[in-house]
């Protein structure tokens, strides 16, 4: 089976639903991968906010809507809760067509002004409900875009492999319309020919694919050692593939890709390819995940310095040899000189060959302030806290300065550690505001919350200054952890500018 | 013998009564899916809301029977008796009829001919296909009491093919993730279960105790489900269920899951703000009632001279019948009770 593309109204709608920006963030991808090249600008003007500009009005459209049904289920329509741009929609008797998003643009754009509500009046005729409310909210102006400009980009960025700076330049050149911003990132011959202008390698000595510390999945890649190693891909010169019977689908974010996935790494003959491996989770069937950072790359450094990596210590990697087809052979006995090893030790990024690469997530431990979820009549069931971090180093310093750094999701957490939270809340709630508990958190009392982070981020607009990205609570503990909680002061070295 | 439409649509009337307890058929002395307990019942389908126990005689069809024995213990009723779908009875001076309802397996509509009027109560019913069960059997009728769950015109339920590929896609999406659909436990889960298979899912699908119980009702009355996997003490590993699909009851089971994908099935899901409040990731328009146009092409297909309406927003509906097809249509509350002498 193998599901549809997304039609546009089908994509927005799922976005909406969504609250998670990873699970946004998938969506767009498998949409963007199956969009027509012709629609892609109008499509990314209207989820960068870009208007069309209102071309009819509400009181013309539902003028319009009385032609066809009854003022009368209108009324009693609107009331049953819907606002009034899903009412329209719905209540006007449609088709069961997709929306034709360029048939949109030319009736909101191209028309004369006088026709417009009619073309957007057949337009609704032919559409199905869920192109009618877009339609409804596009053609009135009161479509809001439901991704953030940032999430596009980087979306953008990676299912076109193309640098986030490169899309943000060629965004900002297309201001007028985004055609140009079209016409540049289906400009290269790219997917359709890149199987032509590389050599590619399939690794079927994947063993595991677990979900990392951050949700996401990690490739675990078996090394000569029996070993396992985390790799990340270098996004400007690394492409990964899925391979599902003899075709190809992909590029993929490798934070994408499902488990037990036969992956294959095109490797673009100039520049050389650079996958890194970054970290090390199992050495000879010892698990390590759970060891700190620098002692998995000390064991790393290990591996190479007594040569079992020795393949893999190269800048540059040997073209591979083309396959003849897709639905080729792709076993190659020397797998092993595809990696670079450059994390035994530095992950410099000032590094001329290490390049830009995917930052580790941040483990840190913070005081838990607020605890959100669900109520019920039992209490509370937390699915996210908000997590809070002394202002100084001092941790002797007064906890009535704690400081709100941003909010966790606790679906990581063991059902023990979510009982102990729930007993927390239940004995150490100060304030509630409806779903939200404020618990306390003082020199004394407290629950410490283990975090994975994806990123620290800069944010002047609030008081912490930095806020943390895609972070979850791994692990709880009592406060006599609270010596390991890091301080602002910590914290902004690690912000990105 | 009723000649006139007139007079037919004054006989119609009289076979049907509301009364504190429900709709009563005096000429067969019996109730349909009353509220109260009674000495004879007929049942039109097994959900709670229609099927409730304690009367003195109940019938239905047998899975109808099969799911209240399931839900109230084999004690549910004094005695009762099975009728096959399309089986005519004579109860008393009145002959009834159990036609398929297109709502669930074992559900139908209650067709009554008395002194040549006829009237049908509809019970819960739907147009479109379902695999589970047969589709709705439409009879002319001069009395046809409809419910009404959907009586609005936003409600136009989409394709169920549509909502099931959507399910199919997160699921592809998302594979590291159960996928938690909520749904009733008798009838709207199998007929998940069933569309996902038409669709060429066939991976076991996990359900909760109750849709279980339920299932096996629907395999013993030949409409297959697939392989099925009862969610039990293996809950402790919750990232077990990573890329399967899970069905539970609204409540419960998304505690004990690792980052689930959850999702509501119902026809209100067609709105935002409930598909927002209660859809969660991803709402499932899915509904076994009829939508309005359904509603409004089954009024005009039975060719009643007189409609009741019950559960929903009746007034709306008998307007819009009223104005565009000059039938006598009511709210079922609005129907006078009956007088005293012909309580029973």
């Amino acid at each position: 089976m193998t599901p549809r593309s997304l039609a546009v109204e089908d994509l927005i709608h799922q976005l909406e639903m969504r609250r998670s920006t990873a699970d946004q963030r998938r969506f767009l991808a498998h949409w963007l991968k199956g969009l027509p090249s012709k629609i892609l600008a109008p499509c990314l003007g209207l989820l960068l906010g870009r208007p069309l500009g209102a071309t009819v009005t509400v009181p013309a459209l539902k003028t319009a809507l009385f032609c066809r049904v009854n003022k009368d289920l209108f009324d009693a329509s609107k009331e049953a809760g819907s606002d009034l741009s899903e009412t329209l929609a719905l209540l006007w008797p449609g088709g069961n067509e997709p929306l034709d998003l360029a048939d949109l643009v030319a009736a909101v754009r191209t028309g004369p002004k006088d026709e417009r509500l009619d073309t957007v009046a057949a337009l609704l005729d032919k559409s199905n409900a869920l192109a009618r409310d877009l339609v409804m909210r596009v053609s009135t102006g009161r479509f809001k875009s439901p991704v953030s400009p940032d999430l596009l980009r980087s979306t953008l960025a990676e299912v076109f492999s193309r640098p986030v700076a490169d899309i943000e330049q060629n965004l900002a050149n297309s201001e007028e319309t985004l055609d140009p911003f079209s016409s540049w990132l289906f400009g290269v011959p790219f997917p359709e020919t890149l199987a032509e202008q590389t050599g590619f390698l399939s690794l079927p000595t994947i063993q595991a694919c677990e979900p990392d510390a951050t949700g996401g999945a990690n490739l675990c890649i078996a090394l000569p050692s029996g070993s396992y190693a985390q790799l990340v891909s270098n996004p400007d010169s690394c492409h990964l593939y899925t391979l599902a019977g003899d075709r190809l689908e992909g590029p993929e974010n490798y934070e994408e890709l499902p488990p037990k996935t036969t992956l294959l790494i095109f490797l673009p003959k100039n520049p050389a390819a650079q996958p890194l491996l970054l970290d090390i989770l199992i050495k000879d069937g010892e698990d390590l995940r759970n060891l700190p950072r620098q002692q998995r790359l000390g064991a790393l450094e290990e591996l190479a310095a007594a040569g079992a990596l020795s393949g893999f210590a190269r800048t540059e990697v040997e073209p591979l040899p083309a396959a003849a087809s897709l639905g080729a052979t792709f076993d190659n006995p020397s797998i092993d000189r595809l990696f670079l090893l450059h994390a035994a030790g530095t992950l410099d990024p000032s590094s001329d060959t290490l390049g830009e690469v995917l930052r580790p997530p941040h483990e840190l431990y913070f005081k838990i302030l607020y605890a959100e979820g669900t109520l019920s009549r039992q209490g509370i069931f937390a699915g996210v806290v908000t997590l809070g971090a002394p202002a100084t180093t001092s941790k002797q310093g007064n906890y009535a300065e704690l400081v709100p750094v941003g909010k966790a999701s606790l679906h990581r957490l063991s059902q023990k550690d979510k009982s102990t939270l729930e007993t927390y809340i239940a004995e150490n709630t100060l304030e509630r505001f409806g779903p939200v508990r404020k618990l306390a958190a003082t020199e004394d009392t407290s629950l410490i919350a283990r975090v994975i982070c994806r990123s620290i981020d800069r944010a002047s607009r609030r008081k912490a200054g930095l806020v943390l990205k895609e972070a979850n609570v791994m692990e709880l503990f009592d406060n006599s952890a609270a010596y390991r909680v890091s301080s602002l002061d910590e914290l902004a070295p690690l912000a990105l500018w | 013998m009723p000649e006139t439409p007139a007079q037919k649509k004054t006989g119609a009337q009289t076979i049907l009564i509301p009364t504190a307890s429900g709709l009563y058929c005096p000429a067969g002395d019996f109730y349909i899916d009353p509220t109260r307990k009674v000495a004879r019942a007929i049942i039109t389908h097994g959900h709670s809301d229609h099927a409730r126990k304690g009367h003195g005689a109940v019938l239905a069809t047998r899975a109808t029977l099969a799911f209240m024995a399931l839900r109230y213990g084999k004690n549910f009723a004094g005695t009762s008796q099975i009728v096959k779908e399309g089986e005519t009875l004579t109860l008393g001076d009145a002959k009834v009829t159990l036609l398929a309802a297109g709502h669930m397996l074992g559900s139908v509509q209650v067709h009554i001919e008395h002194q040549g009027a006829t009237a049908i109560i509809s019970g819960d019913f739907k147009r479109s296909a379902d695999p589970t069960c047969p589709s709705f059997d439409v009879r002319p009728c001069d009395l046809f009491v409809a419910e009404a769950t959907f009586a609005l015109p936003i409600y136009r339920h989409p394709p169920p093919e549509g909502e099931i590929e959507k399910l199919l896609l997160s699921l592809h999406l998302f594979a590291d993730r159960p996928h938690l659909v909520h749904a009733y436990s008798i009838g709207k889960a199998q007929r998940v279960i069933a569309l996902l298979r038409q669709a060429g899912y066939d991976e076991p699908i996990h359900v909760h105790k109750a849709i279980a119980e339920a299932s096996l009702i629907y395999e013993n009355e030949g409409v297959s489900l697939g392989s099925l996997e009862t969610l039990g003490a293996d809950l402790s590993d919750p990232q077990a269920f990573d890329g399967k699909i899970i069905l539970s009851p609204p409540g419960g089971v998304a505690e004990a899951l690792h980052a689930p994908v959850t999702s509501f099935a119902s026809g209100w899901m067609r709105l935002k703000s409930a598909a927002k409040s209660r859809g969660g990731d991803l709402p499932l328009i899915l509904s076994d009632h009829a939508d309005w146009d359904e509603l409004v092409t089954t009024v005009k297909d039975v060719g009643a001279e007189t409609l009741w309406i019950t559960h929903g927003r009746e007034d709306v509906l008998a307007a819009h019948i009223k104005e565009t097809l000059g039938v006598d249509a009511k709210a079922l509350s609005a129907v006078p009770f009956a007088p005293e002498g012909l309580q029973p």
